[in-house]
């Protein structure tokens, strides 16, 4: 019993401990590195800030497909649905995907405009935006299958989830209904 | 291929991607305009659309008038240059659109005179 504990301790352990140096390098780093202004590429879009707004909301509906799928497996809304490995194939798919989508985003984030304060809605979407990275290295790295704590890997989901909200309620939502919706 | 598969050959291209973006992070630089570098030729031109275009409502000194104040607080409200772009380019409020009355030049011109010039 305790030779199943040390194993499941530690990668659960390590992941969340990434997570959080994730998080924290990438909120160091975004400080102390001097912003640089500039964009690197918008991608076929208008701007720099519609093509983060529009990548971050379709990575965004991509995490609530997931979300809802992780609910239904873990079955805390609804019945029990242990995942199949068809499920988790596609989980991480969608995981992967919208991952890959928010990569030009918190680049041009971090390196053209750093870790800023300014205002609460500034400092708000800085915070989670680190957050996001850190949850989703943790959630990465999670053991799916950990029988004796079960509420780990839809916790570490929830904050994953409630920090991208965060982010793009505090960017892409405000710059929709503040300014435009332009693509 | 199957789906496995292509999740594998898709996190290892993801996963590069996000290696390199982490080395880029630590080895590019933003070029010699940069944005904590401003450019007085720039700031020279955003004055002339500043006075024609803008301080009828932000006013001379950019402290205000019937528009917000401007004046130090402009890199403050908008972290990102191209937010204040888009809301030049498209209005917002009572501010009308300037995307059909100046050009590029001008709005990067009026842009940087708000950051720096006052």
């Amino acid at each position: 019993m305790a030779e199943t504990s040390t194993t499941t301790d530690k990668p659960v352990g390590t992941a969340l401990l990434v997570g959080l140096s994730t998080a924290v390098s990438l909120g160091l780093y975004a400080s102390i590195h001097q912003p640089t202004g500039r964009a690197l590429s918008t991608i076929g879009f208008t701007s720099t800030i519609t093509m983060k707004n529009w990548l971050t909301t379709t990575a965004l509906l991509l995490l609530l497909v997931q979300g809802v799928m992780s609910i239904r497996a873990q079955g805390t809304l609804f019945t029990a649905h242990p995942q199949s490995t068809r499920q988790n194939d596609v989980h991480q798919l969608i995981g992967t995907v919208a991952f890959a989508l928010t990569l030009p985003v918190v680049f041009h984030c971090v390196w053209s405009l750093g870790y800023q304060t300014p205002t609460l809605r500034v400092g708000l979407h800085s915070a989670a935006g680190c957050a996001v990275y850190g949850a989703w290295a943790a959630t990465a790295l999670m053991p799916w299958h950990d029988q004796e704590r079960r509420w780990i890997r839809p916790t570490v989901g929830a904050v994953l989830a409630g920090a991208f909200v965060t982010t793009w309620w505090s960017g892409a939502l405000w710059y929709f209904t503040s300014v435009s919706w332009s693509i | 291929m199957t789906l496995r598969g292509i999740i594998g050959v898709l996190r290892w291209l993801v996963g590069v991607a996000a290696a390199a973006a982490v080395v880029m992070l630590f080895t590019l630089r933003g070029g010699t305009s940069q944005s904590d570098t401003p450019d007085a030729h720039l700031i020279a031109d955003g004055a002339e659309v500043y006075a024609q275009h803008c301080q009828i409502c932000h006013g001379s000194d950019g402290l205000g008038g019937t528009g917000p104040a401007l004046s130090g607080s402009v890199a403050e409200r908008f972290p990102d240059p191209s937010e204040q772009k888009a809301v030049i380019l498209v209005g917002r409020s009572a501010m009308p659109e300037f995307g059909t009355r100046l050009d590029d030049h001008q709005i990067e011109a009026v842009i940087e005179f708000t950051r720096y010039g006052f």
